[in-house]
C-alpha cells in the first residue's frame, strides 16, 4: 500500500523557524492522475440497500452548497479533493455515501494521521493522493480536480483562489443537526444519489426525535445541570475549557435533556476555567472529553486528585469519559448521534433504559458506512473508549 | 609616602586592538609621588590612553607598568582601585542619582562586590562633599547640576573613594573661569593631603597654575619630562605643540601664550 | 572656609534646579527610613497574599467568607492545590519580570527596556515550546531551553542594535529588542501550527498572552529553585549595580570587572524571567513599568529600588492574576490584564513627567 506523495513537510524544523516560514510547502513533482472511464449511474456496493428509491442518471447534477452558492455538474463529480481545516469532518461524512468510495482523489494530510478512519473502512483509499499540510490551489490545480470541498470559513483565504482559477468549490458547514441535514440532502444531489441522503437524515432524525420525546416532559429540576469539559495541554487536573453554546458538545447536552451550567461563559471558541469555577458551578453530572487522547485515563486522573474529590460530582459518581472511537462522538462528525444518544442515557438512565449503547454502534456503523458485523467488531470496537456501559 | 614613583612606565608601547600606528611608541615616565604631574599635549598625542595605561585598565602590547615599585601584575583590581581613582571627562549619568548616592559610588573600592555601604561610608560620603564644599547640594539630583557643579561632584566621588593617586582627564576643560577656579582649588587642597595627581590638560595655563611636574607629549612620544620649572620652556612647548609658542611671566607666575 | 564662600556665587543655579524635587524627598530620608519603608511594603504584599487566598469565584466570585474554610472541604482544597500556588507563582514572577526590567535598564542604560521588549521573554516562550515538541517536557530540560533562548534572544538584540546605523542608543535598543522578539515570537506560531498536530504544547493564546490558570505544587517546586537563585544573586548586587551603570572606565576605576559583573547580573536575570516565562507563557510590561514605579518611590539608588521593585512587581501581578481569574467566569489571559494596567501605569507615569532630560 503506498500513497504518491507529492510534497513532504520539512524535516527540519529549525530551518522553517529561523525564516519564520509559514507552513506552505512547494509542489516536488506531480504526476497527474489517471483519467477514469466516464461515471456510470450509480453502483450500489453497499451492504445494507434499503427500500429507497432507485437512483437514476441525473441528466445534470444541481447542488447547493452551505454558503448558498450553487453548482452544476454534468455527471457526479469522479475527481474530488477534500482539503483544509477538519477535512476529516468533511470526508467522514462523505463516506455516509458508498458513492464517495474511489471518488476522492486526494487528500490533505494535516498531521495526526487525519485519514486514520477512512483508510481502515476503505481499501481504496489507499490510492487516494496525500497532499502535505498546507495544499493550495497551486498544488491542488494540476491534479486536474472535478469539485473541492472545504469548510465554508476558509472561503476567503483557501477556497477563492481556487474559484477563481475556475475550479469548482463546495463549503460545507456540518456544525449543528440543522446544518448536518441540509448539507447531506445537498450531498446526496451531488452525489445523485438523493434517495440514501433521505435515508441518512431518516437515521438521525428517528433517533433524535426518540430522545426529545422522552425527554420533553421533564421540567427543570429534573434536568441534571451538565459541565462538558475538555482538556488543556497543561492543565493537568486544574484547567480544562468550555465549548461555546453554539457548538456540538452543547447541543448534545441540551438535545439530551441536560442544562449546560456554563452559559455564562462567552466565547467562540473553547475557552479555559479553572477548577475553582467548576467547583463554584457546582454539577450534577460532568462528562470529560479528551482529544485524540485516552478519556477513561483523563477521568481516573482527575478522580485521584485531592480537588476532584472534594467535589459533588465526583463523590456522586457522576463525572463520565465521553466515548470515542476514531473520533469522539463529542464531535459534529457524524458519529454525533452515538454521543447525543450516549448523553441521553447517562443523563436519564431511568428514560433510556432499553438503549444498548453497543448494539447504537454495530446499528450506526453497519447502517451508516456499510460495514460488515465483523468489520465493527475488528476495526471500531478496539478503539472505542469511554464510559460505555 | 613611598619613595617609589607611585606609576612608573618603561618602554610602553600601545596598539588599540593590537593593530596600527601606536598610539604611544617607546615611552618611560615615572610619575613622583606626591607630586601633582601634568600631561601636556595636543589632541591625538595620546594622553587618555596614557591614562587608562595607568589606571591599569589597558595593557600596554610591550613595555612594563609598575605602581609603587611593584609591578602591575601584583595587584588585584580592588587592591588597584584602592590606590588609583579616575576623575573622567564628561561622565554621562542614564539614571537620577542624588550627589550623595553618586559620591557613596567612590567607596566601591572599600566593599566587597556583594556587599551595602554602612554608616562608615556614609560618614566618609559627608566628609568628601564637605571638603568639596557641596553639602549644600547633597540631596541634589545630579542631572540638575550644572557642569562645574558635576565635576566637582565626580570629584568628591573620588575623595570618598580615598586613592593615593588620582588621574584627571581634562578636569578644567568645558569650566566657565568661576568653576575652573573653583576645581583647581580643591585639587590643591587634595595635593596638600598627600594624593599624588596626574591631570591631562591641553590648557596649558591650568598646568602651569597646579603643577609641579610636567609631561609633554607629541603623537605618543614624549617630548620632555621633568619638574615644572626646568621642563616649561617656550621651546619645548613649541616643540609639543608644533606651533609658536610663548611664554611670559605675571606676577612672578608664567603665562603661556599661543599663537593669536 | 575659603572653598564654602567661593560657592555662594554659585546661587544662581538653585533656581534652575526643581525637577528630580522626588528623587531629592526620598534621599533627605536615611538609609534607616528607607529599610522600613521598604519592610512596609513588604508587609502590604504579605497582607495582599493573605487576602488573595480568599480571592475567587467560589462560592460567588470574588469574595470567600473566611468561616468557609473551615467547614467546607471543597474550599480547603480549593484554597490549598489550587489558589496558594497560584498566588506563589505569580509573586515570583512579578519578581523575576520586575526586578529582571529593573536591572536591564540600568546596565543598558536604557529606561525603556524590559524583558518583553529585549526578546528575552519571547526567547524564553520559544525555547519552552521547542522543548515539549522536540524533548518532551521534562521540567529541567524546558527550563533549560528557555533560559538558553531567553538569553540567546537578549544577546541577539544588543548585537542587532550595534549594527543599526541610525538612531540614539536607546532607540537602536528598543527597536532591536522588538524585532528579534517577533522573531521569537513568530517561531512560536510556526512550532503550534506546523508540528503540533496532537496538540501537545499549549494554545498559541496561551504563549502569546500568558496564563497562570495551570498552576500547581509541581509548577512551584519546579519554578522556585532558578528563580528565588537568581533573585539571590541580583540582591546580592543590588549596591553595586550602581558602579555597573558607570562609563566602563569609571567603574574600573572603581573596583569592579564591568563586563563580567554585568554579565553575572543579567544571567541571574535572564535566568529566573526564563523559568517563570516556561510555566505561564508571556506576559508584558511587568518589566517595563515596575521599575519605574519603584525608583519614583525610593530614588535611582538600586540598593532600595531593587528591593522595592521586585516587592512591586510580585504584587501587581498578584493583583493582575486576580482580575484574571476572577473578573469572568471562564480565564483571562494574564497578559491582556498586565498590558492594560502596565500601559494605563505608563501613559500616567511619562505623561506626568516635567523632565525634559532623562527619566527616572
Amino acid at each position: 500500500m503506498h500513497r504518491r506523495q507529492l510534497n513532504w513537510i520539512p524535516l527540519i524544523l529549525i530551518a522553517a523557524v529561523l525564516f519564520s516560514a509559514c507552513g506552505a510547502t512547494q509542489a516536488e513533482d506531480v504526476a497527474p492522475a489517471p483519467q477514469e472511464p466516464a461515471e456510470e449511474p450509480i453502483p450500489a456496493d453497499e451492504e445494507t440497500s434499503t427500500e429507497a428509491a432507485l437512483p437514476e442518471e441525473p441528466t445534470s447534477i444541481l447542488t447547493v452548497d452551505a454558503l448558498g452558492r450553487e453548482l452544476q455538474f454534468d455527471t457526479v463529480p469522479e475527481h474530488i479533493v477534500i482539503t483544509g481545516k477538519a477535512n476529516w469532518l468533511i470526508g467522514h461524512t462523505l463516506y455516509l455515501f458508498p458513492e464517495a468510495d474511489g471518488r476522492v482523489l486526494a487528500w490533505e494530510e494535516r498531521g495526526g494521521n487525519t485519514s486514520d478512519f477512512l483508510a481502515a473502512i476503505s481499501p481504496s483509499f489507499a490510492d487516494v493522493i496525500t497532499l502535505a499540510q498546507g495544499a493550495s490551489a497551486e498544488q491542488i490545480a494540476p491534479l486536474q480536480p472535478d469539485l473541492v470541498i472545504m469548510k465554508s470559513y476558509l472561503r476567503e483565504n483557501l477556497g477563492s483562489p481556487m474559484e477563481e482559477i475556475g475550479l469548482d468549490v463546495f463549503y460545507a458547514n456540518l456544525e449543528t443537526p440543522d446544518q448536518f441535514y441540509a448539507e447531506i440532502e445537498q450531498i446526496g444531489a451531488m452525489l445523485a444519489n438523493p434517495g440514501h441522503a433521505a435515508e441518512i437524515i431518516n437515521f438521525y432524525r428517528e433517533r433524535v426525535e426518540m430522545i426529545e420525546t422522552r425527554v420533553s416532559d421533564l421540567d427543570e429540576t429534573e434536568r441534571p445541570s451538565v459541565l462538558v469539559i475538555q482538556r488543556t495541554a497543561t492543565g493537568e487536573d486544574v484547567a480544562f475549557t468550555v465549548p461555546p453554546m453554539t457548538w456540538m458538545q452543547t447541543l448534545e447536552v441540551t438535545t439530551a435533556g441536560g442544562a449546560p451550567v456554563w452559559e455564562e461563559v462567552t466565547g467562540n471558541g473553547w475557552t479555559t476555567i479553572t477548577f475553582e469555577q467548576i467547583a463554584a458551578w457546582d454539577p450534577d453530572v460532568v462528562l470529560v472529553i479528551a482529544f485524540r487522547g485516552d478519556p477513561d485515563a483523563l477521568v481516573a486522573e482527575l478522580e485521584s486528585s485531592p480537588e476532584w474529590q472534594a467535589l459533588r460530582a465526583t463523590q456522586e459518581g457522576q463525572v463520565y469519559a465521553f466515548p470515542a472511537d476514531f473520533r469522539g462522538w463529542d464531535l459534529p462528525d457524524p458519529r454525533w448521534i452515538l454521543g447525543t444518544t450516549w448523553v441521553a442515557q447517562t443523563l436519564h438512565p431511568d428514560l433510556f433504559s432499553d438503549i444498548d449503547m453497543m448494539n447504537e454502534v454495530y446499528t450506526f456503523y453497519t447502517e451508516m458506512y456499510g460495514l460488515t458485523e465483523d468489520q465493527v467488531e475488528t476495526i471500531i470496537v478496539p478503539m472505542l473508549m469511554g464510559d460505555i456501559p | 609616602m613611598s619613595t617609589h614613583p607611585i606609576i612608573s612606565l618603561r618602554d610602553i608601547r600601545f596598539q588599540y586592538n593590537g593593530v596600527g600606528k601606536p598610539v604611544l611608541n617607546r615611552l618611560s615616565l615615572d610619575i613622583p609621588a606626591g607630586s601633582v604631574t601634568a600631561i601636556l599635549g595636543p589632541n591625538g598625542s595620546g594622553k587618555t590612553t596614557l591614562l587608562l595605561i595607568m589606571l591599569g585598565m589597558l595593557t600596554p602590547q610591550e613595555g612594563d607598568v609598575h605602581f609603587e615599585g611593584k609591578p602591575s601584575s601584583g595587584f588585584s583590581r580592588s587592591a588597584l582601585s584602592r590606590l588609583i581613582g579616575l576623575v573622567p571627562q564628561g561622565e554621562r549619568i542614564a539614571f537620577n542619582f542624588s550627589v550623595f548616592e553618586y559620591v557613596m559610588m567612590g567607596r566601591a573600592p572599600h566593599l566587597g562586590t556583594l556587599s551595602t555601604p554602612t554608616s562608615g561610608d556614609e560618614h566618609v560620603v559627608e566628609t568628601s562633599l564637605k571638603q568639596a564644599g557641596l553639602m549644600r547640594l547633597r540631596d541634589r539630583s545630579i542631572n540638575a547640576l550644572s557642569s562645574g557643579e558635576r565635576q566637582l561632584v565626580t570629584i568628591a566621588r573620588s575623595l570618598a573613594q580615598q586613592p593615593q593617586a588620582l588621574l584627571l582627564d581634562e578636569p578644567t576643560t568645558h569650566l566657565d573661569l568661576h568653576n575652573r577656579s573653583k576645581v583647581l582649588d580643591l585639587l590643591r587642597v587634595l595635593n596638600q593631603n598627600g594624593t599624588t595627581l596626574v591631570v591631562t590638560t591641553h590648557d596649558p595655563n591650568a598646568a602651569v597654575s597646579l603643577a609641579n611636574y610636567i609631561i609633554m607629549l607629541r603623537e605618543g612620544r614624549l617630548v620632555a619630562a621633568g619638574n615644572a620649572r626646568d621642563v616649561l620652556t617656550a621651546e619645548n612647548l613649541t616643540k609639543t605643540y608644533a606651533l609658536p609658542i610663548q611664554m611670559t611671566h605675571v606676577d612672578g607666575r608664567p603665562v603661556i601664550l599661543p599663537p593669536g | 572656609m575659603r572653598l564654602d564662600c567661593s560657592f555662594h556665587a554659585g546661587r544662581q543655579y538653585d533656581a534652575e534646579v526643581e525637577y528630580g524635587s522626588i528623587t531629592t524627598m526620598s534621599d533627605t530620608m536615611s538609609r534607616s527610613f528607607s529599610t522600613r519603608k521598604l519592610a512596609l511594603f513588604g508587609l502590604l504584599a504579605l497582607l495582599l497574599l493573605g487576602i488573595s487566598l480568599f480571592i475567587g469565584r467560589y462560592p460567588e466570585p470574588f469574595l470567600m467568607p473566611p468561616r468557609l474554610l473551615r467547614e467546607d472541604l471543597l474550599a480547603q482544597r480549593l484554597v490549598l492545590y489550587l489558589r496558594a500556588p497560584r498566588l506563589i507563582v505569580a509573586f515570583l514572577m512579578g519578581m523575576a519580570l520586575s526586578s529582571a526590567g529593573f536591572v536591564m535598564q540600568m546596565i543598558f542604560r536604557n529606561p525603556l527596556v524590559s524583558p518583553g521588549f529585549l526578546g528575552v521573554s519571547q526567547g524564553a516562550a520559544f525555547g519552552a515550546a521547542l522543548s515539549i515538541l522536540l524533548i518532551g517536557g521534562s521540567p529541567l530540560l524546558v527550563q533549560g531551553m528557555a533560559g538558553a533562548f531567553a538569553f540567546g534572544g537578549m544577546l541577539l538584540s544588543f548585537l542587532l542594535a550595534r549594527n543599526i546605523r541610525f538612531g540614539g542608543w536607546h532607540l537602536r535598543l528598543v527597536l532591536a529588542g522588538i524585532a528579534i522578539s517577533a522573531l521569537f515570537s513568530s517561531g512560536v506560531g510556526v512550532l503550534k501550527y506546523l508540528a503540533d498536530p496532537l496538540r501537545e504544547l499549549p494554545d498559541i493564546v496561551f504563549w502569546m498572552l500568558g496564563g497562570l490558570y495551570a498552576i500547581t505544587w509541581d509548577e512551584v517546586i519546579v519554578v522556585s529553585p532558578i528563580v528565588l537563585v537568581g533573585l539571590g544573586v541580583m540582591l546580592a548586587m543590588r549596591w553595586r549595580l550602581n558602579i555597573l551603570t558607570l562609563n566602563d572606565e569609571s567603574a574600573y576605576s572603581l573596583g569592579a570587572a564591568p563586563g563580567r559583573e554585568r554579565a553575572i547580573i543579567l544571567l541571574a536575570a535572564v535566568a529566573a524571567t526564563a523559568a517563570a516565562i516556561a510555566v505561564s507563557g508571556l506576559v508584558s510590561w511587568v518589566g517595563l513599568i515596575v521599575p519605574h514605579i519603584a525608583r519614583r518611590l525610593f530614588g535611582a539608588d538600586s540598593q532600595y529600588s531593587l528591593p522595592a521593585s521586585m516587592i512591586f512587581g510580585g504584587m501587581f501581578t498578584v493583583i493582575c492574576d486576580n482580575i484574571a481569574r476572577t473578573l469572568l467566569a471562564g480565564e483571562i489571559p494574564l497578559g491582556i490584564i498586565t498590558s492594560l494596567l502596565g500601559a494605563i501605569a505608563f501613559a500616567l507615569i511619562f505623561a506626568s513627567h516635567h523632565a525634559a532630560g532623562k527619566s527616572t
